[in-house]
């Protein structure tokens, strides 16, 4: 069944240097106990992406379509419903742990937060619950550990204690960006175990954000791929890995050390001076003279799995 | 020919004001790096491996041990002379935005580093800096921006441009792409494979990224708490590693192919310990899934197994 149904978002920025185009006509659905992965590069816009389903942007955001959660239009609700709704059933692991965690309040009383406000708990028994959350997470001797603060926490232990807060309230969706960015392999594996252990036994969906392809691989059953603002390639992971279509994802496979190492010339393009046409056909070894005007459509050239170039769009 | 050799280097950190304590960053180390090779030094976070290629350059002094560049021990060399050395043996560093001066233009920052060393004579300055920033992918155009006007991974190509303007021979590259998306880490890695082959360079190869150093290097060393702890040709370390942790290392990397998603991973317990009061013995035996009672005690000698694979582990003593 389907959770959550983006339709037509575009997000834009209002700035001084001009408008920033993140997200561009972005179609995405995301099933109940899926785990969808969206990659793609710094500044392709994952990240508002990611942001925009919480309602957590910017005022100076422009933002058109629907997010769709069962069936609920999230840009329409109401703050209040939103916040009811933020935390508890969408939940957030976000990438820098250090950051953001409050560092003069105790692990404890922040991530007791979420059982006071969603479930009105008093604040001994949050505790009790923050202490069973830090036990599940495998952080030892929870008991005293929750009194300490963040700063007192390892890197790794930071993210574990992210973790145990995002899944607080048993989301049914979690919102992963970057969970284990700037942890050693060691620790990174831990955290991966972890999050596929605790995503399966609470049945949630998880959107995992990450420009890291090997842990998309560990993680997720299906995959986005993102560049300048469009979703540009869907399918489920095998598929994709076996079968990149776009030319774009061959290159991004290609690049990795275990592909071989062949970069893709060029940088990808600025949010606020988007190439016309297909965003990626300035970088194309294979641009036609089509993709410099036309912006190609999704076309779906085998069971769920999701294309937009001009190689496939026969029409 | 051997171009570095380090012999039992070691680097304490003291902190603390009244009771002194020793940071062991680097515990007594040694290790060739024969001309022409890329010799990755391989470790996680705080296992003291960026400590390690400043020692070599010299950029900090070492508590004990020696090292050698071509012979020459650096650790006796008058400040004269090790200006002289140093254009010789050169480093590029993890964070390309922070290493150039943000107030000089590409092109100056070039500059700088010719007239210095006096590279060329100054009416050649130009000609030459144009030569190197082409050398390293950049448009001569690229002269006259700032790097912040610059993505990352030219800066970085930037970075790369000022080190070879001194015509080096040893180069340390320090987490060069650590910072750097996919498709720009490639980049700048066949980048770096390029120079190397058509300059004849030497480089050591620091990375906490396996994927990375197994394309790049021809002979790992792997660190753990300030000890080297495996050493070998790259083949020999990702098909046959002894040690339990580059094992374990070996194993977490995650694997990008799906089909090989429920490959047994050993998922180590807990974390670095803390370098200012390492364990005993083997200093891995805390994480160590093979500890028996002599490795909380006796710490492990490196030993030979087969030509120039080199392990300190008791399992195989």
């Amino acid at each position: 069944m389907t959770l959550l149904s983006i339709q037509n978002l575009r997000v834009h920025f209002l700035t001084e240097d001009g408008i920033v185009k993140a997200v561009n006509d972005v179609d995405l659905v995301i099933d109940e106990g899926d785990t969808l992965g969206l990659i793609g590069e710094t500044g392709c816009g994952k990240t508002v992406l990611g942001l925009s389903i919480l309602r957590l942007l910017p005022k100076n955001a422009r933002i058109e379509g629907k997010i769709l959660y069962r069936g609920k239009d999230l840009l329409k609700i109401s703050e209040e419903e939103m916040r009811k709704i933020r935390g508890k059933e969408i939940a957030m692991i976000f990438q820098n742990a250090l950051t953001s965690l409050n560092p003069v309040l105790t692990i404890g009383t922040q991530l007791s937060e979420p059982f006071e406000l969603h479930h009105g708990l008093k604040k001994k028994n949050a505790i009790q619950k923050v202490i069973e959350m830090l036990k599940l997470v495998q952080i030892p001797s929870p008991s005293e550990r929750v009194r300490e603060y963040p700063h007192e926490f390892s890197g790794g232990m930071r993210q574990r204690a992210m973790i145990a807060m995002g899944l607080a309230c048993k989301p049914f969706l979690i919102i992963a960006d970057e969970p284990t960015k700037g942890l050693d392999v060691t620790i990174q594996a831990q955290i991966i175990d972890l999050m596929r252990e605790l995503t399966k036994s609470s049945m949630s969906s998880m959107l995992l954000i990450t420009h890291d392809l090997s842990l998309a691989t560990e993680l997720c059953d299906n995959i986005a791929v993102m560049y300048a603002g469009e979703i540009i390639e869907y399918g489920s992971i095998k598929e994709l890995f076996k079968n990149p279509k776009h030319p774009y994802t061959q290159g991004l496979l290609d690049s990795h050390p275990s592909r071989g190492l062949k970069p893709m010339h060029g940088i990808s393009p600025s949010l606020i001076n988007l190439p016309e046409g297909c965003k990626f056909h300035p970088r194309c070894a294979l641009a036609m003279k089509v993709c410099k005007n036309k912006r190609p459509q999704m076309v779906e050239i085998e069971k769920k799995h999701f294309v937009r170039c001009f190689l496939y769009d026969y029409d | 020919m051997i171009m570095i050799r380090v012999e039992n280097l070691k680097k304490y950190f003291s902190s603390g004001v009244f009771r002194k304590k020793y940071i062991k960053a680097v515990d007594g180390i040694s290790f060739e790096i024969i001309k022409g090779e890329t010799f990755g030094l391989v470790g996680e976070s705080g296992c003291g491996k960026t400590t390690v290629g400043r020692l070599i350059l010299r950029l900090i002094e070492p508590t004990e041990g020696k090292i050698f560049f071509k012979n020459i021990n650096i650790l006796g060399l008058s400040k004269e002379d090790l200006q002289k050395l140093r254009p010789k043996m050169q480093i590029i560093f993890q964070d390309p935005d922070s290493s150039l001066n943000p107030r000089k233009k590409i092109g100056e920052s070039i500059a700088e580093v010719l007239k210095l060393h006096k590279i060329v004579s100054k009416n050649k300055i130009k000609e030459k800096v144009i030569e190197l920033i082409e050398m390293v992918g950049l448009n001569p155009e690229h002269i006259n921006r700032y790097p912040h006007e610059l993505s990352g991974g030219q800066n970085q190509r930037v970075a790369i441009a000022r080190v070879l303007a001194m015509n080096p021979e040893f180069i340390v590259a320090d987490e060069p792409t650590s910072s750097l998306d996919l498709n720009v880490q490639a980049q700048i890695l066949f980048l770096l494979r390029e120079l190397q082959k058509k300059l004849g360079l030497t480089f050591l190869f620091i990375s906490h990224n396996l994927e990375v150093i197994k394309v790049m290097a021809d002979r790992i060393a792997v660190m753990y708490l300030g000890k080297l702890i495996e050493v070998g040709k790259t083949s020999e370390i990702f098909n046959g590693s002894k040690h339990p942790y580059t094992q374990a290392l070996l194993s977490a990397v995650p694997v990008l192919d799906p089909e090989a998603k429920q490959k047994r991973k050993i998922v180590l317990e807990g974390e670095i310990s803390n370098p200012i009061n390492s364990p005993s013995g083997c200093r891995f035996h805390t994480r160590c899934p093979y500890r028996e009672k002599i490795c909380e005690n006796i710490e492990p000698k490196m030993i030979n197994i087969r030509d120039g694979h080199q392990v300190a582990c008791h399992l195989y003593s």
